[in-house]
């Protein structure tokens, strides 16, 4: 509330103002859609009141598993007190009366271009089925820690973009890498569910930072040239045509038309060249971070230049903490965060944007950073220095497609506990994005009940674009 | 008209001096009944039972539910006929302009089709005007619609109270504001039909009737609107109108009556938004001309109360099923509801119809349908709690020839010929010999046949020949392994909760049931009420992979008896007639169910869905029962009762059996036996487990909105399942020697004006080779033997055959990228035979294909120790991939490769990555 965000001001001016934080309890209850009912009040005011037009033409969604602490990062609170606020320092960014803190200082420069959405909440407090509602958006159907990934739960986002807006062919819509999220069993959400196999990510786990990264799939075996592999397909052509299957099976025919793709991906520069790194300067390799993370990253610039529609890039395999991967900081939570996962995160997610800019990317492109919740305001889980869960308020970033740089949408309170202005929930981030790539977020799908189902229940938050 | 059920005095009696149009089409209903499936069929048809109905309790107006009436031009020694057509055509020729110019085309003989019109009998009121449909009908059974057909001509008969000036009609409508009767004349190029026309006056708006079906027709109760569990705008509706007292409280009530003034209708808060006036995020809804807006201000007038009126008794529409000619594109249908004081509406306009496919058709609010191309197209019918549904055929126009070459005594092939006489569907030919025995060894036990079984299959002249191979691939171990892994994928065993030993045992239990071929009934029955031991008694698995009593009821009604009842858990079923005390009802069954683990060890502790050793199954002596979220108290076990007979289903109120039957075997009781619905399932189930695809499709979405492609061939196979026994080997012959079975791939992909072949079975339904088969096959074509892990746990050697694998894989793989499913559900669709990059990268360059191709000893190695002769390294190749002999053109082609090759093997690779990459061999054609 110190923060003083000119929006803010605005809207405590306003009558519907009163009745929105009056009414914040049934807001809760309702989600996004009276989020958006008063969105549009947030919007601008001075200038053209035309609404902002959906301009994204790819994703790049960057999930942190274990979830990241809101309080340590963006949503600082340096007035509250002892057990809340926390080590770290509020430095000044870029946004003025935005501070981050001190140990994001690239970030922080950096920070108008980035909107800030800081009320985002939902219920589930386990890794497992919160990681699903915020791979999804929607709300899975109990808290269970090892939900269980069934046909039933809804599809990754990218597999929507991709029936939705598949990405120009010779290479696949959907991308993900470079990790299977879990946390005991496999996380839901990370393909493409009852939507079916033609919308599942190209999906590997091989290492980008790695001397040999390479694709085996996509790698012809040193025995088989070019040469050898069109000798081939001349000889499957020849047998397809034979009996003449691909005329009367519409099975046939898509198997064909994969075929084709799977051959031109082997054959052509396309997808192969976006996943050679080693094409890429190696001052630019070094400014990503030589790591996991920092060079799933870059390889996610080259494919949105390739034309993939939707990139997941997974900070981690598991939720990790205590030193181990994620950013699931029970224990040590500051040390964690100072010494591991803040400089890596501030060499890579910077540097990417800064990357995107550079090549004319950015307005082409929305990437998202979050993770599954935030964490607890008071500090003190086991070992006395630690951050609990936290899916009651958490802070998503959005960066590039058309977002307006510097926006804050949404407030906590003062413990950034709860929401206190515009509660969000991941059913609005997933509408968000969808709208983003023009897509509409109430576009059905049908599941495997014939329910027919739209791709998003929140709605667009708009007034953080244009 | 209390009662809803055929007495046993009536029941199969046909009433006297009326013909029928029997349509078979099953219907979702579970009557215990010791009559023939056949007699079933005609008690369970709507029409039917009205008139058993009607004929004890309304003799006066029998005639409505009959066939509609017909015309003959020729009156055929009717006087009475004969002096009407007469009349009319004294009329008819008197109309300045008349000229025997033709409605259609398609009838230009006079004579050659008959004219008819829906509803047989015509009630109209102000508030509800009535529509007809006029159609004339070829003797084929084919039909256009003439309800518009500017030569038509309508008036009412001199000697009825109403007439001309006061009757008006207008695109299939009739208005009136005169009470009265008549009899309305239609006539068309000579001929002419009356219809008994009543025109009544209206009951006061009703908050029941008028409100609800306003609320639905504007789809206001939509689940995407105030339907919601959470309401829209703070506003909630029950689902489609579940719940009218709930709704009325919400309009009329709820927050000091806000959304009703009664001094100022006008002004309400509900037609404001209705009409977006004020802000609506839902839009205009209706405009202040409408009924809709007209019905609503009268009822608030009237002082918002909660009104009710005759209950509906009976929704149906006319005609339920239509051939339209080829060259018409279009349809008319009227939906006519009966109330409980016995007055009857026409409903039409206030119906939410709503159809089986999603592009290439329309239907508007007068119920016209207008399609784009050839189709096989269902209504489903809502109005308030009346589901009904009726079927329209848009036939197609083939070239080709709609008659089989190969008659067949097989009654398969008879109602498949028959309906694609009907239908006008080109029927394949006959496959070769080739491609018919890799398709039976594929379906059957789920490998390719061996180069020496398909030259000896295509050199057996035994003219019984496919009896004789079918039987022996019946008795082949690996036709139990492939029924296993059926239903192992459908009664979700995985390792997770079975554990890998477990999920072994159950297996070997499955597969010993298909081997011995024991009733279906009997081993199912066993299945659903088995307690006990997992490991000591496999078919108590059933309630160790169903663990509570919902998962139990969704399960048993999906897979048992092909229906989803998983909708009624919240609300009654949106789709289908499932009400939520049917799902409770069914839930309540399986209360008493203790479960206790006995060496349960699992690595991580917070799982909680995985259980390591034995688990006990054992009835507690609580009683069965079920808390129901709509009642105060708790419900005992109740079957499944479809809609005609909910009302007074005597099984429903009768007290517990006083044998000591357990509840899990009294559900396997009603489940097994006389259950025509069980019956039809299974009859079904195996049907698609050959074709990959089931005459109700998908195969567990029994609904009336989705009916059977060919109804008859399904109650045939229900009934010869019933007659075998309950045999799968029998209806396996069965189905496997019919000519049907044999029939070149159907194309599916047909053109604009032709109706696709595969769902009526008209050709072969191609697909990809299932997952396992797949890899088997691989696998027996490289000669390098399949090496993969089950359950997690499971220490023995690696699987040499993906089909034998009892669990699920250990790791996602090749498999899983093939559409293997997980069992974690008990939907078919689990298992999927989409195609994706992923699937075709592995088989390009995957290492499942790549390595087999280099590995040392492969079939090619083998080959080249053992033939000199490349033309004959050839054949063997191609017969063991595609089951057949290389063309010359391929012959040509490949040896070709292999001179310009400097290294033969290398030559011989390409060629197997060729023939393993071919659509022929990755399909089942």
């Amino acid at each position: 509330m110190a923060l003083g965000c000119p929006e803010f001001d605005r809207m405590m001016a306003s009558r519907r103002c009163a009745l929105r934080v009056g009414g914040l309890g049934l807001a809760s209850v309702l989600g996004g859609s009276w989020a958006d009912r008063y969105a549009a009040a947030l919007a601008p005011q001075d200038g053209d009141s035309k609404p902002p037009a959906a301009q994204a033409k790819s994703v790049i969604f960057l999930h942190q598993y274990g979830g990241p602490s809101h309080i340590d990062t963006f949503d600082l609170k340096p007035q509250a007190p002892d057990g809340i606020r926390g080590e770290f320092k509020p430095i000044s960014s870029s946004v003025a009366g935005s501070p981050v803190c001190e140990h994001l200082p690239r970030w922080g420069a950096q920070l108008d271009r980035w909107a800030q959405i800081r009320s985002v909440h939902h219920d589930m407090k386990n890794h497992n089925p919160a990681c699903y509602y915020s791979l999804t958006g929607r709300r899975p159907p109990t808290d269970d820690i090892r939900l269980r990934d069934t046909l039933e739960l809804y599809p990754a986002f990218g597999s929507s973009a991709a029936k939705f807006a598949p990405s120009p062919s010779g290479v696949p819509s959907f991308v993900a890498y470079p990790h299977v999220l879990r946390d005991g069993a496999i996380a839901p959400g990370q393909h493409a569910s009852f939507l079916g196999k033609q919308f599942e990510p190209y999906f590997f786990q091989a290492d980008p930072n790695a001397a040999d990264f390479a694709l085996p799939e996509l790698q012809l075996p040193s025995n088989i040239d070019l040469d050898r592999l069109a000798r081939r397909r001349e000889l499957v052509k020849l047998i397809d045509e034979e009996k003449r299957l691909i005329e009367t099976s519409t099975d046939a025919r898509g198997m064909d038309l994969l075929q084709q793709q799977a051959l031109q991906i082997l054959s052509s520069n396309g997808l192969r060249d976006a996943l050679d790194l080693s094409r890429e300067e190696s001052t630019l390799r070094d400014a990503y971070g030589r790591n996991t993370y920092g060079q799933s990253c870059l390889l996610a610039r080259r494919l949105v230049e390739a034309g993939v529609r939707f990139v997941n890039v997974y900070f981690s395999q598991s939720i990790g903490g205590a030193g181990s991967e994620g950013w699931d900081t029970h224990q040590e939570n500051f040390k964690d965060l100072r010494e591991r996962l803040l400089p890596a995160t501030d060499r890579t997610v910077p540097t990417l944007i800064q990357d995107l800019e550079s090549r004319g990317l950015l307005n082409d492109t929305l990437v998202l950073w979050m993770g599954e919740f935030g964490r607890a305001p008071q500090i003190g889980d086991r070992d006395g220095k630690g951050r609990g869960h936290w899916p009651d308020c958490y802070t998503v970033m959005m960066a590039g497609g058309g977002i307006r740089g510097g926006s804050i949408y949404g407030l906590s309170d003062g413990k950034g506990a709860y929401p206190s202005l515009d509660p969000v929930g991941p059913e609005d981030i997933a509408a968000t994005l969808f709208w983003a790539l023009g897509i509409n977020p109430h576009a059905e799908v049908v599941d495997t009940q014939g329910r027919p189902l739209p791709i998003a229940l929140g709605s667009p938050i708009q007034s953080i674009f244009g | 008209m209390k009662s809803k059920r055929p007495t046993r005095k009536n029941r199969g009696a046909l009433v006297p001096n009326f013909s029928y149009t029997v349509n078979p089409r099953p219907t979702t209903a579970f009557l215990p009944d010791k009559s023939t499936p056949q007699t079933l069929v005609h008690l369970f048809h709507p029409d039917w039972l009205d008139v058993c109905m009607d004929r004890r309790s309304h003799a006066t107006m029998p005639l409505i539910f009959a066939q509609p009436p017909v015309g003959r031009p020729t009156g055929l020694g009717n006087g009475r006929l004969l002096a009407r057509w007469f009349g009319s055509l004294v009329i008819l020729l008197s109309t300045i302009g008349w000229t025997i110019a033709t409605a259609s085309n398609e009838f230009e003989e006079t004579g050659a089709a008959e004219l008819r019109v829906v509803p047989s009998a015509i009630v109209v009121t102000p508030n509800y005007p009535a529509r007809y449909a006029v159609s004339l009908r070829k003797r084929d059974g084919t039909s256009v619609d003439v309800t518009t057909d500017p030569e038509l001509q309508i008036r009412p008969s001199p000697e009825g109270s109403l007439s001309q000036e006061t009757v008006s009609f207008e695109a299939g409508q009739i208005r009136t504001n005169t009470e009265g009767t008549t009899e309305l004349e239609f006539s068309l190029k000579g001929s002419t039909i009356r219809v008994p026309v009543t025109s009544a006056g209206d009951t006061p708006i009703s908050f029941q009737r008028e409100i609800m079906a306003t609320l639905t027709r504007s789809g206001c109760n939509l689940g995407v609107c105030h339907g919601n569990l959470h309401g829209k705008g703070g506003f909630r509706l029950s689902l489609r109108g579940d719940d009218p007292a709930f709704d009325h409280y919400r309009i009329s009530e709820e927050f000091g009556q806000r959304r009703v003034d009664v001094w100022q209708a006008e002004e309400s808060l509900i037609l404001q938004k209705g009409t977006a006036k004020i802000s609506h995020q839902g839009g205009k809804r209706f405009h202040p001309n409408n009924t809709e807006y007209a019905w609503i201000k009268q009822w608030i007038e009237q002082g918002a109360n909660a009104t009710t009126s005759p209950e509906l008794e009976s929704l149906w529409v006319e005609p339920p099923e239509q051939h339209i000619v080829p060259s018409r594109k279009d349809a008319r249908l009227v939906v006519l509801a009966r109330f409980s004081d016995g007055s009857v509406r026409d409903v039409t306009r206030w119906a939410r119809m709503e159809l089986s496919l999603p592009s290439g058709v329309s239907i508007d609010g007068d119920g016209v349908i207008q399609a784009q191309q050839a189709m096989d197209v269902s209504v489903g019918v809502t109005y308030l709690s009346g589901r009904a549904a009726a079927r329209i055929v848009f036939l197609g126009d083939s070239n080709r020839s709609t008659e089989s070459n190969a008659p067949s005594l097989n009654p398969i092939d008879r109602w498949v010929e028959k309906q694609c006489r009907e239908l006008q569907i080109a029927i394949s030919p006959r496959t070769d010999d080739w491609t018919l025995i890799r398709r039976l060894y594929l379906v059957t036990v789920g490998r390719l046949p061996t180069p020496s079984e398909t030259l000896a299959f295509v050199e057996d002249s035994y003219p019984e020949r496919m009896q004789r191979w079918v039987d022996s691939l019946l008795a082949d171990p690996d036709f139990d392994y492939a029924w296993a892994l059926r239903w192992s994928d459908l009664l979700r065993n995985e390792d997770k909760v079975m554990s890998s030993h477990g999920a072994g045992l159950f297996h070997d239990w499955l597969r010993a049931q298909i081997a011995s071929d024991r009733s279906m009934q009997s081993w199912i029955g066993e299945l659903v009420s088995s307690v006990g031991s997992t490991y000591e008694n496999p078919p108590a698995s059933f309630h160790r992979t169903h663990r509570d009593p919902f998962v139990a009821a969704e399960s048993s009604a999906q897979v048992f008896l092909g229906v989803r009842l998983q909708c009624a858990k919240c609300h009654n079923h949106p789709f289908d007639s499932w009400r939520q005390d049917d799902y409770y009802g069914l839930a309540a069954y399986f209360t008493t169910l203790d479960r206790k683990q006995i060496d349960n060890k699992p690595k991580d502790a917070l799982d909680k869905h995985v259980i390591t050793g034995d688990e006990v199954i054992s009835l507690s002596d609580r009683k069965a029962e079920i808390q129901h979220p709509g009642r105060s108290q708790k419900v005992p076990p109740r079957p499944l009762q479809s809609k005609r007979d909910r009302a007074t289903s005597p099984r429903s109120d009768k007290p517990a059996d006083p044998s000591q039957k357990t509840p899990l075997q009294e559900f396997a009781l009603w489940l097994t036996e006389d259950n025509s619905q069980f019956d039809a399932n299974i009859a079904n189930r195996i049907w698609y487990q050959y074709f990959g695809r089931g005459i109700v499709d998908p195969p567990d979405d029994f609904r009336d909105s989705n009916p059977p492609s060919n109804p008859e061939l399904l109650q045939y196979l229900q009934q010869e399942l019933r007659a075998s026994g309950y045999s799968l080997k029998s209806l396996t012959r069965m189905i496997l020697t019919s000519e049907t079975f044999a029939r070149a791939a159907a194309t599916d992909s047909p053109s604009d004006n032709e109706l696709a072949a595969a769902p009526y079975f008209a050709g072969f339904p191609a697909r990809r080779l299932g997952a396992e088969v797949l890899m088997d096959a691989i696998a027996d074509v490289t000669q390098i033997q399949v090496k993969i892990r089950g359950g997690d746990e499971d220490a023995s050697p690696p699987l040499t055959r993906a089909m034998h694998m009892p669990g699920i894989p250990r790791k996602p793989g090749f498999l899983t990228a093939f559409g293997k499913p997980n069992r974690l559900l008990v939907c078919e669709c689990e298992r999927t035979n989409q195609v994706s990059l992923g699937q075709s990268l592995a088989l390009v360059n995957g290492t499942e294909v790549r390595d087999k191709l280099t590995e040392r000893n492969n079939s090619i190695d083998r080959l080249m120790t053992t033939i000199e002769d490349p033309r004959l390294i050839l054949d063997q190749l191609f017969l063991r991939a595609l089951c057949r002999l290389p063309t010359e053109k391929e012959k040509v082609a490949c040896l070709q490769t292999i001179d310009h090759s400097p290294d033969r093997r290398v030559a011989l690779e390409d060629i197997l990555w060729a023939l393993l990459n071919s659509k022929e061999f990755v399909m089942l054609r």
